[in-house]
């Protein structure tokens, strides 16, 4: 989750206008959340490591010893036989283009309510430095049909200069538990996940990690129009198809999304279905479909078609997104918006990049429409650790959205 | 404080959209440019082996061994663990491996083992030579890797041939 990633409360009765005492209060609490979910976090840890720790798999003295080779992925750290343990920190710099926007758009979540990702009151009106995300994933697998997976998300632990009470909500640090589930493979072609997992419409949602992405600002496609996390069930797999691979993801989630972040919408109700593949090796094809209920719109149901593709050759990425979304309440909610990225290598690490984006949100006149267009350099080390500036300007009815000078540096452990 | 809406400056505009256009020239390959790569020059047929008598390994597509390398098919029939193993990311048998069955090199795979990372999703371990995942393979239930055909001997079953375009060459070895 990024800066982009918000979507604040503006009117909220946790906004700038709250009481000192009162301010004093959610504070501490808080913080008690904060430490409470990093003992519990280290807490699971350990009780992972120790319940492997016995079930060593030690290779017979003359079998070779397999190896992971240098500048290959980052393997993690391993606690204990089947228990891993990675993450990424990304420390943002934001200089903002003070010609920027400092409201949020009503139409999100209904009159009064949220505009979207990156609608940020500070973002907007000064420069910032920021420890945005400080990411922990561990996975365990004890058996090979069994693996459970969980990522904790520390976000905006630090900020230079420190967030002011009158930021709002999201400007404060947040533990955000950004998954939590147990996969069970029934069959070769076939998982059951039960838990937190990541809404499966469109590739950036489910990568949106800020060492996958090549731009620190998120388009507002991948995020805007739908919850991007559900507490449910899924199955999900991948089956051979002509000579290709066909991977598909079927949820359901009911309610009760486990610790939602203030920062997101949440479903209470959903069901969808993802599938894509990969022609030739080199595009990418998927295809999402949901039907949902949304907690910040009563009586809507949301009907949601999503088409997005990448095409890669070397090191060259072309890829876009579309979805449009469509509310049974005659208008009410509906929202569309696409993007067209392209990378190219302008170096041995250095990368290029352009991307254009439309969206428009619910409203019924023409200004509801947002364009955003932005270019930047990418620098991907080989020790893992990746390095983005980029320059954004939001135009049209761009409440919230950044503009100016966007940088990071992510590194991955 | 709501503001009007903001005037768009077309010309950041023009110049993010010319960039798309741009990259998007230059980024057209050249017709035939894949053929002419070097990582296909390796002529000799890759025998796709597991160890010998394993009740679980049978005859497998091109396809599956696609899945199977690409973390994709992590379990045999017997539900017992699948463990691939590779060579080193330079050696041309793992170059050529790569290219004929995911049309890709071992550099171009890493985006998708990045992504594969923060799914829980390791790329198959790497083994220094053929010999060493001979032995390997051999000696390790479930495990499957790869050898010039004509290095196959008792100690492990061929599931799949992939055979280069033009033919195999005699053995390098």
């Amino acid at each position: 989750m990024d800066d982009k990633d918000r979507m604040s409360k503006q009117g909220s009765p946790s906004d700038g206008a709250r009481s000192a005492p009162s301010v004093r209060r959610f504070l501490r609490r808080r913080r008690a959340a904060v430490a409470g979910a990093i003992r519990a976090g280290m807490a699971i840890v350990l009780c992972l490591a120790g319940a492997t720790a016995l079930a060593g798999d030690e290779p017979a003295p003359d079998v070779p010893v397999a190896e992971h080779i240098p500048d290959s992925p980052p393997t993690g750290i391993a606690l204990a036989p089947g228990v891993t343990f990675s993450g990424y920190g990304t420390v943002q710099l934001l200089a903002p283009d003070h010609r920027s926007r400092t409201q949020g758009d009503p139409g999100r979540g209904g009159p009064g309510a949220a505009a979207g990702p990156g609608d940020d009151a500070q973002f907007s009106q000064r420069a910032r430095l920021n420890l945005s995300h400080l990411s922990g994933i561990a996975w365990w697998e004890p058996t090979p049909a069994w693996k459970v997976l969980g990522e904790v998300d520390l976000q905006d632990v630090i900020q230079v200069p420190h967030h002011a009470d009158g930021d709002g909500p999201d400007s404060t640090p947040f533990v955000a538990l950004d998954r939590l589930y147990a996969d069970y493979h029934l069959t070769d072609s076939m998982t059951v996940r039960a838990g937190k997992f990541l809404t499966p419409i469109g590739r950036w949602n489910q990568e949106h990690s800020d060492p996958l992405v090549w731009t620190v600002l998120r388009p507002l496609i991948s995020q805007a129009a739908f919850p991007t996390s559900a507490t449910g069930l899924m199955v999900l797999g991948s089956v051979p198809l002509a000579d290709r691979w066909l991977d598909y993801q079927v949820y359901g989630a009911d309610g009760g999304d486990w610790r939602r972040s203030p920062r997101s919408q949440a479903f209470d109700r959903a069901v969808g279905v993802r599938v894509s593949t990969a022609l030739d090796g080199d595009l990418q094809l998927g295809v999402s479909f949901s039907r949902f209920d949304e907690s910040d719109y009563a009586s809507t149901r949301f009907t949601l078609v999503g088409v997005d593709a990448a095409w890669t050759w070397r090191r060259v990425e072309f890829s876009g997104e579309a979805i449009m979304r469509r509310g049974s309440n005659g208008g009410t909610g509906d929202e569309d918006g696409w993007f067209g990225q392209a990378v190219v290598p302008l170096a041995d690490r250095w990368w290029a990049v352009a991307r254009v984006e439309a969206y428009r949100r619910p409203a019924e006149s023409e200004s509801a429409r947002s364009r955003t267009a932005l270019v930047g350099l990418v620098y991907k080390s080989g020790q893992h650790w990746v390095f983005k500036a980029e320059w954004a300007h939001a135009a049209g009815n761009a409440d919230g959205l950044p503009s100016g000078l966007l940088s990071s540096v992510t590194l991955v452990y | 404080m709501r503001h009007g809406p903001i005037r768009s400056p077309r010309i950041l505009r023009l110049l993010a959209g010319g960039l798309l256009v741009a990259l998007a020239v230059a980024g057209i390959p050249a017709p035939g440019a894949r053929a002419a790569g070097a990582d296909t020059a390796t002529a000799t047929a890759i025998a796709v082996v597991v160890g010998h008598g394993q009740a679980a390994a049978t005859p497998l597509s091109p396809a599956l061994v696609a899945g199977v390398f690409a973390r994709k098919r992590q379990l045999w029939r017997d539900r017992s663990p699948i463990v691939p193993v590779n060579l080193p990311a330079a050696h041309p048998l793992r170059r050529a491996f790569s290219r004929w069955v995911f049309d890709k090199t071992p550099e171009e795979m890493q985006d998708y083992w990045n992504d594969q990372y923060f799914h829980g999703v390791l790329p198959p371990p790497v083994l220094a030579s053929e010999e060493a995942v001979l032995r390997f393979v051999a000696s390790t239930p479930g495990a499957i890797g790869y050898v010039s055909s004509c290095l196959v001997d008792h100690r492990v079953d061929v599931v799949a041939t992939l055979q280069p375009p033009e033919g195999a060459a005699a053995c390098p070895h």
